[in-house]
């Protein structure tokens, strides 16, 4: 397989897979406006748009890549862009989930204290933006040297 | 000491203007307002050779025409205060247009220094500007620097320290050709004979040719020297004669520039590589794109406020804790012996200092992000992606980063309104800031929707934010249809090469941004605490004592009590009792205290509070009392931050209209929920 | 020799040439003093997703133009 083709092919996998985790979260938040127990309980897939939202943004940026495979510019920005702000999602999760585990400590005034941080940390960083931030900083290391070939 | 200089640094936006101010001045600035108005104005010194050079900042500018405030108030200084050198910063990837603005500069009879920056970007895409023949054309230095590396400072303070024994003007660097030469010549000689105090203030060979353009701002001024009428009139006379050979000498002038600009460029730069795709070009394929643009433009919003929000939130609930346990140690001290006094400093002073420096975490680290996104260069693209929404709407693009940041804090909103240039805009945006809902509306949300409306409480709250969307826009709309009509100047907008942000312009940027905030913000919330202190713990009969701020019955009898149950009548329609009302009151102060005034009128603690909202308000009394948090009025900070940057005028009438607003609004939630049977 | 028309109803791709600015005095001054005087090249880079504004590269630079303010931009298609 040559490098392009190898990109643009885990570029939409990933893609993929954050499109999914977006539309779950998605259908959950809408049967939680409704007062509706969550549909899908896949996973750690938040039921809120913000996080839909993200998800699949950077889904359909990832798989546009694949749409514009004949465009080795274009396919390689959006694999870029879109693995980009994948590793941006993770990251603001990891730090926001870092924030919350120090305001537990912050504001503790009674109980245990050490579970309640341990619950934040675990559900946190197995959300699946943080999960998903890993192949997309693969996929950003690959476009990356593909960029650096093509300038 | 050999004396104080006065050097005045000038350039185009995205040239690193202030990269270079940095560089030069070490970052320590002063920062005040140019006479007048509010365009901000940034003063440092420079320790050089002996001299105490002091660097003004002029604003970021394409030219020196009349037509905007930015451009008047650069042209005004170098008019009046005639700095000893001014440095004028040309970016090497916009040779072209930065020239022009270097030109302009030349022609004003400064003593002019060029700092040719970017020389590395230039570079990379394909091109090297020859220095040597640049400063030969212009006949002024030019200094190469890649300002962000700092290389080339250390050679820029030694230019400067020349050019100080050494000026070096050439304001005849363009030649307009012959009929317009010599009437540019007739008008000199009767500048120097006629009228000396013209040439006084003015360089002749411009003054006449802003005559001729038909300048507005200097006829006005001309006008008002002894024989300025004379001096008009001949130049209006001759202007009617060369249009007749020429056409529009306003546009023939800008032509004759460039084409000087066009010459000099030919000859100074050279392509040593065939241009290829940049990755500034190639990004933008994607962020820009006809369908991706949109939505990544929305998530890297969404993402900037989720960070803000929740990092910030250890930092908030520190600075909360840290002030709480000041105030009860307080007490603990002063109680026995001076209880008045106690009460003043833990009821008063400490809550209201505690006040604002809760809301400083938050806006420090918007603030970041903010200036990250605007070194990066993707703040511009932002503003690319929407315009088309507020332009809809009839307000500028660059109305999105207030509104943004209004969603963190009202206050830094209203400041940020600085960068849109038309002066009816810039009014409309500030005036629409406080429809933003801030951090400190949202715990008034939290607690009033999961009190009452149970699983449905995260669609009350996000519908909150979507109201407040809607509201400014629509507001802005009607105020620029109904108050601040007339031509919005046609922004034309520039979108600069991505860059990497450098830590250091961030964090200077930051810290000035949250300094101000800080003094803007910090007396006005002090000062309203210890008012609201006062008038709680004293009423119509006299002293009533600290006690009153705990007991409910005893506050019914305070000023406090007495505003209270005066308005109270006002707001029957919606069902809301003099408990509700009075919170109100207090959210003057910032929204966020409703909660706590809530909690002490109704007896409860913030952990049992929900309950005692429950038994207070009706679903759609509730709902509608979030509409009014909402709407209401600014907090006191932001009031105060209105009057500093657009007048009490319309500080008082931003007062009202929202307070008829959020009265309607309300009223308007209560009649429609009525008719839907929900009462 | 193609007929002159407003830069507001350029197509995306294309290169233009400047023949006049029109307009108000504010604006048209505003315009030029970005290098969009007559004889300037202007391409057309993209339109904004919301088709407006439109983005143009002027003397290498890239701006961002709304169509309304483009409408007194008076160009003339070139190869």
């Amino acid at each position: 397989m040559t490098i392009m083709r190898k990109l643009y092919v885990s570029s939409l996998l990933i893609g993929a897979m954050y499109l999914i985790a977006g539309i779950v979260a998605i259908v959950n938040w809408s049967s939680m406006l409704l007062g509706i127990e969550p549909i899908l309980s896949i996973g750690y897939i938040p039921p809120d748009a913000g996080f839909a939202l993200v998800m699949i943004t950077i889904g359909i940026t990832m798989i546009a890549a694949a749409y514009f495979r004949d465009n080795i510019a274009k396919c390689l920005a959006c694999a870029l862009v879109g693995s980009g702000l994948g590793i941006a999602s993770a990251f603001i999760q990891i730090a926001v989930t870092l924030a919350v585990g120090l305001d537990v400590i912050i504001t503790w005034e009674e109980g245990d204290v050490l579970g309640t941080i341990f619950d934040v940390l675990r559900e946190g960083i197995i959300r699946a933006d943080v999960v998903l931030g890993l192949p997309a900083l693969v996929l950003f290391m690959m476009s990356y040297r593909a960029l650096k070939r093509l300038l | 000491m050999k004396g104080t200089i006065k050097l005045a640094l000038a350039g185009s936006p995205n040239v690193g203007k202030s990269t270079i101010f940095n560089a030069l001045t070490g970052g320590r600035a002063w920062v005040g307002n140019w006479p007048g108005v509010t365009v901000e104005k940034k003063v440092g010194v420079m320790k050089l050779n002996g001299y105490k050079v002091e660097v003004v900042d002029l604003p970021g500018i394409y030219s020196l025409t009349a037509y905007s405030i930015d451009e008047l108030i650069a042209r005004n200084f170098i008019i009046e205060e005639r700095p000893d050198v001014v440095v004028v910063i040309v970016s090497a990837i916009n040779l072209e247009r930065s020239l022009y603005l270097a030109v302009s500069l030349l022609e004003l009879g400064v003593n002019l220094i060029v700092a040719l920056n970017m020389v590395d970007l230039a570079e990379r895409e394909g091109y090297v500007v020859d220095v040597k023949k640049l400063e030969a054309l212009l006949r002024v230095p030019v200094v190469p620097t890649i300002a962000i590396k700092g290389i080339g400072i250390d050679k820029l303070k030694n230019i400067i320290i020349q050019s100080i024994s050494n000026p070096r003007r050439n304001p005849a660097i363009v030649d307009y050709g012959d009929p317009i030469e010599k009437a540019i010549s007739r008008l000199c000689s009767f500048m120097k004979t006629h009228t000396p105090e013209v040439v006084h203030t003015y360089h002749p060979r411009w003054l006449a040719i802003k005559l001729l353009e038909n300048d507005r701002d200097v006829v006005e001024k001309v006008k008002l020297l002894p024989k300025g009428d004379l001096l008009i009139n001949m130049a209006n006379e001759m202007r009617k004669e060369l249009e007749s050979v020429v056409g529009d000498l306003e546009v023939y002038m800008v032509n004759q520039r460039y084409a000087k600009i066009l010459e000099i460029v030919d000859k100074v730069v050279r392509r040593v590589r065939v241009k290829g795709i940049s990755v500034s070009e190639l990004l933008d394929t994607v962020l820009l794109d006809k369908f991706l643009g949109l939505p990544i433009t929305i998530t890297s919003i969404y993402l900037m406020l989720y960070f803000a929000y929740n990092v910030s939130l250890p930092l908030v609930d520190l600075v909360d804790a840290l002030f709480s346990s000041l105030a009860d140690y307080t007490r603990l001290i002063l109680q026995d012996k001076a209880p008045l006094l106690a009460s003043l400093l833990a009821d008063g002073i400490i809550t209201g200092v505690g006040t604002v420096l809760v809301f400083t975490p938050m806006i420090a680290i918007f603030y970041i992000l903010v200036a990250i996104l605007e070194d990066v260069g993707y703040m511009a693209r932002v503003v690319f992606v929407l315009d088309k929404v507020l332009h809809r709407f009839m307000l500028p693009g660059k109305a999105i980063v207030p509104l943004i940041l209004g969603f963190a804090c009202n206050v830094p909103a209203v400041l940020s309104a600085r960068t849109i240039e038309d002066e009816n805009d810039r009014k409309t945006v500030i005036m629409i800031c406080p429809l933003s809902t801030c951090s400190a509306r949202l715990p008034v949300y939290l607690i009033i929707a999961s009190a009452i409306f149970g699983t449905y409480a995260a669609l009350a709250i996000t519908s909150m934010y979507v109201l407040s969307i809607i509201f400014a826009l629509v507001i802005g709309f009607l105020f620029k249809s109904f108050i601040f009509k007339g031509p919005s100047i046609g922004f034309i907008m520039e979108l600069p090469p991505y860059l990497m942000p450098q830590s250091r312009t961030v964090l200077i940027k930051t810290w000035e941004r949250t300094k101000r905030f800080l003094t803007k913000a910090g007396t006005v919330i002090l000062a309203a605490a210890i008012l609201v202190w006062l008038l709680s713990i004293t009423g119509p009969k006299g002293l009533i004592g600290p006690e009153a701020l705990e007991d409910p019955a005893l506050l019914k009898a305070s000023w406090v009590g007495a505003i209270g149950r005066a308005l109270q009548p006002i707001f029957t329609p919606m069902g809301w009792d003099w408990g509700a009302t009075i919170a109100l009151f207090f959210g003057f102060m910032a929204k966020e205290v409703v909660v706590s005034t809530m909690a002490m009128v109704y007896g409860a603690e913030e952990t049992s509070l929900g309950r005692a909202i429950l038994a207070h308000f009706s679903p759609l009394s509730a709902y509608a009392y979030m509409i009014f948090v909402l709407l209401y009025v600014p907090c006191v900070a932001t009031m105060a931050v209105i009057r500093s940057e657009i007048g009490l005028k319309y500080a008082v009438l931003t007062i009202m209209y929202q307070m008829v607003l959020a009265y309607l609004a309300s009223l308007a939630v209560m009649f429609i929920g009525m008719i839907l049977g929900l009462g | 020799m193609t007929d002159p028309i407003k830069l507001s109803e350029a197509e995306v791709g294309k290169a233009y040439e400047v023949i006049k600015v029109e307009g108000p005095a504010l604006i048209r001054r505003r315009i030029m003093d970005m290098g969009i005087i007559p004889g300037a090249k202007i391409k057309v880079l993209r339109l904004a997703p919301l088709l407006d504004p439109i983005e143009i590269l002027v003397r290498g630079v890239p701006l961002s133009i709304r169509r309304a303010e483009a409408q007194y931009i008076i160009v003339r298609e070139t190869s």
